[in-house]
């Protein structure tokens, strides 16, 4: 199933400003997030990515943008994401005040999120060790190597099948100021290769001391983390517990319900699952002590496939 | 005032209209149903008189009125190439396996024959309104000839390809004129009948339908669905393609919808006498947004409230020129896609039959009582 949300206007609490070859001059470039990007309209031009970054690069302003946003970079599967990065890291320093960066903000309508070739990204986290805010969107090939980010508040990783690599690399990575982390683990067909002792290191979350929002969503095996992580300490710390997007059925939702420790959270998403509904009642039933859970969109038990939001 | 309708009896289009002319206290049409004039049982100038209105209908679903047009279609010359077609022997039999597409060009020589007939007829008539005229009924239901006349009168519309005849030709074109992603559609069909939402990295390939294949020993059968079915299989959909290639294609640049509510919209704006009226966002999960796939629609002032109104006037001029185009015609259901990031829009189809909308009002009126009014301002002038 795709997923259509558009481009974000705004990213970061910055207003999205789609950069156009003419803008030679950034206005106000201190407020807005920039994207650069090949559109729909680029398929049949001999317009590079580079090319356009470049260009983008040496606008005036440029060293004052506090964000952004690396749009899709070809439309071929022999367009690599490397040459993207290298030339990014390049010019870190044209970019010395950068927070915030979004790498593959590509939609279904312009490529399924399961066709995004990503790539090593290590030099663009080593390049800019600032950085607060990062959005990855694309699981193929996507590597961290070893992060040490003592900045970063919010990290999300959208995919329909993130590597292990990736979520070791997270689980064993440097995050003093990590608030919010959300990774979409996606299926095994698409390449989601996580398995529950690889989340070993996100039952305490003692690399991420102020996490406060944990999101382990969309995956084929969230029976098994609902299970896993129903009992973690990381949940007394927590505001939101966000399991939403798999496909937990009754086996997780029991396992969420015997623990003592889900009301310490004070949301938990379940959006999207397929829990039955008598299953559901028992969950509402936990709302008495103060826990609000999003059980939207959840088909039940018997729905004949269970299949995670966002595969392809 | 007068009306006849030539359509099929008991169908929900013709009873909603009929339903619309009794709330203005007009009098119930006459009804005439296409086998009726196809094998001149009847004369239009029977029914047709001075100061009628006359209201060409889509055969909707009658089967009889089906198997007259591919009859009809069976004996017509095909001017543009070699496409399927279904001898009169088989076409009960093949009328009965639901949902099958079985001959489409056919059936469009054949409602091209009729058109003609309904028009000679209507020559003969005594002086009449028309609402929408056989010559402009015709032209949209090509696809392919009517984006190239929308393009020729400076309409925005989406860049094709020429039509293909094989899965093998379409790749080819798609590599030369760099179009990785394209919407393959029936050039006769309706609705999301033979529609194929096709996209290739170079590497990969994926197909996403409303069509279900079923092989026999040396042929396919493609069958319309409900179900949206992703095709990932670069064998399967060339057989896929291939067999709609039988049957004469339109293919189009496939361009990122703009989204509203997190999901994929385009638009169906109905222009009524010149004037942009009833519209409807038809939001989709998936790149089919036709309306009987069970999509959701917003109404027209959330498509405003959405776009904004700069955007949405811009449309609505567009939809305008577009049926400016067809100036013997009163109304048409255009669709419109709004591109991703909202600064283009293109016209993609123009519906003739496309003013069922349910439940939907413009200035407190449904699309058929605001035909019936404009149509009774022309009576009285």
């Amino acid at each position: 199933m795709a997923y259509y949300s558009g481009h974000p206007t705004n990213f970061a609490g910055y207003p999205v400003v789609e950069w156009e070859t003419e803008m030679t001059v950034l206005e106000n470039p201190t407020k807005n997030a920039y994207a650069v990007r090949l559109t729909w309209q680029d398929y049949d031009t001999d317009a590079t990515w580079l090319e356009r970054f470049k260009s983008f690069i040496s606008a005036e302003g440029v060293e004052q943008i506090p964000a952004f946003i690396i749009g899709a970079w070809g439309f071929e599967s022999d367009v690599s994401i490397d040459s993207v990065v290298e030339i990014v890291a390049a010019h870190r320093h044209k970019m010395p005040n950068l927070k915030a960066l979004y790498v593959g903000d590509i939609v279904s309508e312009e490529n399924e999120i399961s066709w995004i070739e990503q790539g090593d990204l290590s030099p663009l986290l080593n390049a800019f060790p600032n950085l607060e805010y990062l959005v990855v969107r694309g699981g193929n090939g996507l590597r961290f190597g070893t992060v040490d980010m003592p900045k970063l508040k919010y990290l999300r990783l959208e995919s329909g099948g993130l590597p292990r690599q990736v979520v070791q690399s997270i689980g064993q990575a440097k995050l003093p100021e990590m608030d919010t982390l959300i990774m979409w683990l996606g299926t095994s067909h698409y390449g989601a290769t996580t398995r529950i002792e690889d989340l070993q290191p996100f039952y305490e979350c003692k690399n991420m001391p102020k996490l406060k929002y944990l999101g382990l969503c969309d995956s084929e095996i969230a029976d098994e983390i609902a299970s896993f992580i129903a009992t973690a300490s990381v949940l007394e710390r927590l505001d939101t517990l966000d399991l939403s997007m798999g496909v937990i059925g009754d086996e997780g939702a029991l396992a969420l319900i015997k623990s003592p420790m889900i009301t310490k959270v004070k949301h938990l998403n379940l959006h999207h699952n397929f829990i039955s509904p008598e299953m559901l009642e028992k969950l509402k039933e936990l709302e008495k002590t103060g826990l609000t859970i999003d059980v939207s969109g959840n088909e039940g038990e018997e729905a004949r496939w269970r299949f995670v939001a966002v595969g392809e | 005032m007068h009306t006849v309708i030539i359509g099929s009896l008991d169908d929900v289009r013709v009873n909603l209209f009929q339903e619309a002319l009794s709330e203005q206290n007009y009098p119930a049409a006459d009804v005439i149903s296409y086998p009726d004039i196809i094998k001149e049982k009847i004369h239009l100038k029977q029914f047709v008189r001075e100061g009628s209105i006359v209201r060409i209908e889509s055969s909707g679903k009658s089967l009889e009125a089906n198997h007259a047009l591919l009859c009809l279609g069976a004996n017509q010359a095909d001017e543009i190439g070699n496409y399927a077609r279904i001898s009169q022997d088989s076409l009960a039999e093949l009328l009965e396996d639901k949902g099958r597409i079985i001959a489409p060009r056919q059936w469009y020589l054949g409602l091209r024959a009729f058109l003609r007939l309904v028009q000679e007829q209507l020559a003969e008539c005594s002086p009449h309104h028309l609402m929408n005229h056989p010559d402009d009924i015709i032209l949209m239901f090509d696809k392919c000839l009517c984006h190239d006349y929308l393009q020729s009168h400076q309409v925005s519309v989406p860049r094709t390809l020429p039509t293909s005849h094989s899965f093998d030709e379409l790749e080819a074109q798609m590599k030369k004129y760099r179009m990785h992603r394209v919407f393959l559609k029936l050039a006769h069909g309706s609705s999301a009948s033979g529609v194929l939402a096709y996209q290739t990295n170079g590497l990969q390939h994926r197909a996403i339908a409303a069509i279900e294949m079923l092989h026999e020993e040396n042929h396919v059968k493609l069958y319309n669905t409900r179900r949206i079915k992703t095709y990932n299989n670069s064998a399967e959909i060339a057989n896929l393609v291939d067999a709609l290639c039988q049957h004469r294609v339109h293919v189009e640049q496939w361009i990122p919808k703009a989204s509203m509510e997190n999901k994929a919209f385009d638009l169906r704006v109905l222009v009524i006498d010149g004037k942009a009226a009833h519209t409807i966002a038809r939001l989709s999960n998936h790149p089919m947004t036709n309306l009987h796939l069970l999509n959701e629609r917003r109404h027209r002032d959330k498509v405003i409230e959405h776009l904004g109104k700069n955007i949405f006037d811009e449309i609505m001029a567009t939809c305008e020129h577009a049926m400016n185009c067809f100036p013997k015609s009163l109304y048409a259901g255009l669709d419109v896609v709004v591109a991703s990031g909202q600064k283009q829009h293109y016209i993609i189809e123009m519906n003739a039959f496309g003013d069922l909308l349910k439940d939907t009002f413009y200035k407190g009126k449904t699309p058929y009582s605001l035909e019936i009014q404009r149509m009774a301002q022309y009576e009285h002038a």
